[in-house]
């Protein structure tokens, strides 16, 4: 079979898996949407662009480790056994990175609708505002998915997670605030697309290294 | 018995000697608003530099680790991070104190705080990992796999970052920096002794730490 058909049928059975259980997609969207809420209860309205994109990105960022936290349960105890023989450690990495990158879509779209409905839109913020907060959280979910190979490694309830992924991924999130300030402000010129740019970099470095040395973490 | 290593030890202690009396006392460049705190010099950027350094061996220790399957580099690269992490407190410390003398304030919204901010937590992060798994072969993979992928994405907010954003530090964002015309002549050669006997020094204490992890862990080592 050919690398790329194997990634897809991964892919296939991860989302498929998701799908099927229910339960980890139901909690996410509970999850998200009752902080969401108690934000709304807490603040009433964000009459500030900077709070606002701010407060966006806390919840995305936490919804992004729950969402992880779960990539790997299927990898992590005897279960792996099995695909030994079948894949290269290479192509598991990549189709969990695509995978995330699928989940974090639906994920931030939900995040989104709840929080353009409790708080509104931003005065100024437009297309490239919503491309500009995509690019960032798979930027997020990609090295989230490192974070998450690791913690399965160490605690195959994937519960450090979160405690592995922030401080890696703190830079993406700086650089995701700042686009989000300046898409949300409409100052899409230079300095907005040298950061989307930038962004770019943080989505594909971790997801090449990440696969790099995931083969080291595979086998045991 | 010739002491292995020797040289470098002694070479450490030597420019520390020489170093460290003389950044204290030596004569330093007059700059308005530095004035004395240009001293500072001495304690703050040669501990980001060491720290550099030390973070560097600790992942060449865990590529090493990686490779031949060795607990005792594993136990170097941890010992490596550790020291490095308490020189990144100091440069953080150092740096505050020098903040709130030219800039007026401990902490500023400055690209290279956040950097070394994230730095620290990323190294701290990595500690309870290690803590976190008991079974040596384990922690040498999993803690090793994290240094590794850690340190390249440290380079990535050392080198992409500052790019991006403006900065108050010298050599940032269109601010001169030091060496260009700020640095007395007679500050260079302490300032370099400084960095290399700083690293030196805490390439000393990973080494003294690593052996006493070996002692500590003699049951699983032999």
């Amino acid at each position: 079979m050919k690398p790329g058909r194997r990634l897809w049928i991964l892919v296939l059975k991860d989302l498929r898996a998701e799908w099927r259980s229910g339960t980890s997609l139901g909690a996410l969207g509970v999850y998200s949407l009752s902080t969401v809420y108690v934000c709304y209860r807490a603040f009433l309205s964000l009459p500030q662009t900077r709070l606002w994109v701010t407060l966006l990105w806390i919840i995305m960022v936490f919804s992004g480790a729950f969402m992880a936290s779960g990539l790997f349960r299927h990898e992590a105890g005897q279960g792996r056994t099995f695909y030994y023989p079948l894949v290269r450690p290479w192509e598991l990495y990549f189709s969990k990175i695509i995978t995330a990158a699928g989940l974090q879509s639906l994920v931030l779209l939900w995040v989104f609708l709840a929080f353009s409905l409790f708080f509104g839109w931003p005065e100024g913020a437009a297309g490239w505002f919503i491309a500009a907060y995509w690019i960032s959280g798979w930027a997020i979910s990609s090295q989230f998915v490192f974070a998450a190979a690791v913690a399965s490694k160490a605690d195959p309830k994937g519960g450090l997670t979160a405690v592995l992924g922030l401080p890696i991924m703190l830079p993406a999130l700086m650089l995701s605030l700042k686009t989000g300030f300046l898409a949300a402000d409409g100052l899409t010129q230079g300095a907005f697309f040298q950061y989307l740019a930038a962004l770019m970099v943080f989505c594909l470095l971790p997801a090449g290294l990440g696969a790099g040395l995931y083969s080291y973490l595979w086998h045991d | 018995m010739k002491p292995k290593g020797l040289w470098w030890k002694a070479g450490a202690v030597l420019l520390m000697v020489y170093a460290l009396p003389m950044a204290w006392l030596g004569r330093v460049s007059v700059q308005v608003m530095l004035h004395e705190t240009i001293r500072n010099l001495y304690f703050h950027v040669t501990m980001w530099f060491s720290m550099t350094a030390l973070m560097l061996l600790s992942a060449v220790w865990s590529v090493k680790a990686l490779a031949r399957n060795s607990l005792i580099s594993d136990l170097h690269a941890a010992s490596f991070a550790a020291v490095a992490f308490v020189y990144g407190l100091a440069g953080i410390v150092t740096g505050m104190i020098w903040a709130r003398f030219t800039w007026g304030d401990f902490w500023t919204n400055d690209p290279k705080l956040n950097g070394a901010a994230a730095a620290l937590l990323i190294y701290a992060a990595y500690f309870i990992l290690r803590s976190s798994v008991q079974e040596p072969q384990k922690r040498l993979k999993v803690s090793a796999v994290y240094n590794i992928f850690s340190f390249i994405m440290l380079l990535l907010l050392i080198g992409l970052m500052p790019r991006l954003t403006r900065s108050l530090h010298p050599g940032n964002g269109g601010n001169p920096g030091f060496g260009n015309y700020d640095l007395a002549e007679q500050m260079r050669p302490v300032f370099y002794a400084l960095i290399l006997g700083f690293t030196a020094l805490g390439a000393w204490l990973a080494q003294t730490l690593t052996r006493i992890k070996k002692l500590e862990n003699q049951s699983w080592l032999a």
